[in-house]
């Protein structure tokens, strides 16, 4: 209690001598009638007044002072971190932040990055990706116009060669189940508000547009397993090699020109065995970024390899000092430029599949393929499983190609 | 008509997050989700500087230009705000925000990210005012009610003005004049394509 | 034809799969705030 007394005793002469101490103005300090003076002599267009140390002392006289004064003269903060110091820092974002919040990127300040995301996304990858899927569709009709039906020129012998067991029909309809899934979902989420909206109105792309993103969030999972798999089945028969010459020289005779020998893959199918597996991959990672959103930055450490290499110097240098945010903006832009590529890949992989060679389909449909069909297409494969299977000496574990079995 | 916008001084603010605090209480905003948060600059050494940041209600919205279901719409007054009946929670909003303003309740990751929440001016939404629903989804309307955002009404330094534009730039000027120092009212040339102080400096 | 079917089935499947895990993941903002880093100053 007394103690309490004391200390308002204490006070109570305190706060008068505080006030006394601010009516002290020392030699240089910069009072409001000066400041309101500078103002107004600026405003008259009087630049003499920007010199205002030449009046006051210099910065240095004002430290010594104790006293906060700015190399340009202004009361403030006595280091180098002058305003224009401060924002071009925080634009830049190369300044030391904290916050209390823990959200994602909650440090960056700004990120204007997002501006050309979005005109990107909206421009060129609309135009050029449809664009691309567009005239691979023409292209295709023109070909099948000219071309026809790739038929099987032979006569049928009814007899028909395993070509492609159950797992492996199985994993390749997974992947292609999944792309297709994904393929209509994505494109959805980038055309529906220009494609669907104008149709049909808000109220129906909304509850169509979370069921679009459940499906493209969850069945990614499908096609990255489908795409393991299939990658672990098929990448020793994919190994490019001497044979592949023979046939892309010749355009694998699909412009005329007969039939050219190959493998159980030719070189066109490996071609789309491999951009399945580099871009399905590419995919998949962009995918990973996007789906666990912050975690998995790719482009800035993609960006210093490829600047080391000399490969960023062709772009001018390509930027390694990215915004959270602007990471995820080159995940979203690469995941559709290589979903596009993919697309019209499988666009065309999926008419020679099915219209555009007789006899094709039935190798994943079925399994089974007719005889004559492999002799023309896939001749050195389909003489090495007739060898087997015609080999008397046979063992009963041989080659499970050469199995006659239905795979059924 | 009144241009709603904010503008925080970075000279007067203390980082004493109080107005995110009085933000989550007055819209009862759920846990882990702030609709506005304090950053500060060169924490504890010369220079240090907090500013405060929610949705700046720019003039030429990027969420509202990225948005795939276009859930976004803009009031008479500049007020940015969104239908969470068409928000997907895709997160596209918060990768185009300069200022990180969107946020996603539930989960981070992108499957089950719910739908976007951030800060409406304490303006509502598109729901009937002073619904349930509205309060629900997006909090109190104050400005229905006449009154400004609460995180500027009870800022304890004013360093967070929230208002009429015309208002707020007047008030942010005289104080830059009165103390001769810190100018360049933070974010406003890239929400707005203006700075509230260009005319003196 | 039965193993496209039978494909497209699995790919539903863990498409469910997926989304039950993920549910279950600390992924939440709300755990993030919650995370050993958060400055108690």
């Amino acid at each position: 209690m007394i103690r309490a007394l004391l200390l308002l005793f204490t006070l109570a002469f305190a706060v008068p001598a505080a006030a006394q101490d601010s009516d002290f103005v020392p030699a240089g300090t910069q009072t409001v009638e000066d400041i309101m003076a500078r103002q107004r002599a600026l405003a008259d267009g009087d630049e003499s007044v920007r010199a205002v140390r030449d009046r006051q002392g210099g910065p240095d006289e004002a430290v010594a002072d104790g006293i906060g004064l700015t190399a340009d003269g202004t009361m403030g903060q006595t280091n180098d971190w002058s305003d224009p110091g401060i924002w071009r820092g925080v634009r830049y974002d190369d300044l030391d932040m904290r916050s209390q919040i823990r959200g994602p990127a909650a440090t960056t300040l700004i990120q204007t990055g997002g501006m050309e995301w979005l005109e990107r996304r909206a421009g060129p990858l609309r135009v050029w990706g449809g664009g691309l899927l567009f005239f691979t569709l023409v292209a295709l009709g023109i070909f099948f116009l000219l071309r026809g039906r790739i038929r099987i020129d032979g006569p049928r012998t009814g007899r028909t060669l395993v070509r492609f067991r159950v797992y492996e029909r199985f994993a390749h309809w997974l992947l292609a189940g999944s792309f297709l899934a994904l393929a209509v979902t994505g494109l959805l989420v980038l055309f529906g508000r220009i494609a669907i909206i104008p149709i049909f109105g808000h109220e129906v792309w909304g509850p169509v547009a979370i069921v679009t993103k459940w499906v493209h969030n969850n069945i990614s999972w499908a096609f990255m397993l489908a795409l393991v798999m299939v990658f672990v089945l098929w990448v020793l028969q994919n190994i490019p090699d001497r044979s592949d010459w023979q046939w892309l020289k010749r355009a694998g005779g699909i412009f005329g020109g007969g039939h050219v020998p190959a493998k159980k893959f030719n070189a066109g199918q490996k071609a789309i065995f491999w951009a399945v597996i580099i871009l399905g991959a590419s995919l998949s990672v962009s995918g990973l970024s996007l789906l666990f959103p912050f975690e998995m930055p790719l482009f800035a450490s993609t960006f210093t390899h490829l600047n080391d290499w000399g490969i960023g110097g062709l772009f001018g240098g390509l930027p390694t000092d990215l915004a959270p945010q602007e990471e995820m903006q080159l995940s979203q832009l690469w995941h559709g430029i290589v979903a596009f590529v993919m697309i019209a890949i499988i666009f065309a992989h999926i008419y020679l599949g099915s219209i555009g060679m007789e006899g094709a389909y039935d190798a994943m449909g079925k399994g089974r393929v007719e005889e004559q069909w492999a002799r023309e297409h896939h001749s050195i494969w389909a003489d090495k499983v007739m060898a087997e299977r015609d080999d008397p000496r046979r063992k009963q574990t041989g080659s499970p190609d050469a199995n006659p079995t239905p795979a059924e | 008509m009144a241009r709603a916008k904010f503008l925080c001084d970075a000279e007067r603010c203390i980082e004493c997050n109080a107005c995110v605090t009085a933000c989550k209480n007055e819209h009862e905003v759920p846990w882990g989700i702030n609709r506005r948060k304090v950053v500060t600059i060169q924490d504890g050494e010369p220079g240090e500087r907090s500013i405060s940041v929610a949705c700046m209600h720019c003039s030429d919205p990027p969420c509202m230009a990225v948005c795939p279901t276009d859930c976004f719409y803009q009031t008479a007054d500049g007020i940015v705000l969104h239908s969470k009946d068409l928000c997907i929670g895709c997160g596209y909003c918060f990768y185009a925000c300069p200022f990180g303003a969107p946020q996603y309740p539930t989960a981070g990751n992108f499957g089950s990210r719910g739908k976007m929440d951030k800060c409406t001016f304490c303006a509502g939404g598109p729901e009937e005012t002073f619904s349930e629903a509205e309060f629900v989804k997006y909090g109190r309307n104050r400005i229905a009610e006449g009154k400004l955002p609460i995180c500027a009404e009870m800022c304890s330094t004013k360093a967070l003005l929230a208002g009429d534009a015309d208002t707020v730039s007047e008030i942010y000027r005289e104080r830059v004049v009165a103390r001769g120092f810190g100018s360049g009212a933070w974010g406003w040339g890239t929400a707005y394509g203006e700075t509230p102080t260009q005319a003196e400096f | 034809m039965k193993t496209m079917l039978s494909a497209f089935a699995v790919a539903i499947l863990i498409a469910f799969a997926a989304q039950y895990t993920f549910d279950a993941l600390p992924f939440s903002s709300a755990e993030r705030q919650s995370a050993e880093n958060v400055r108690l100053d």
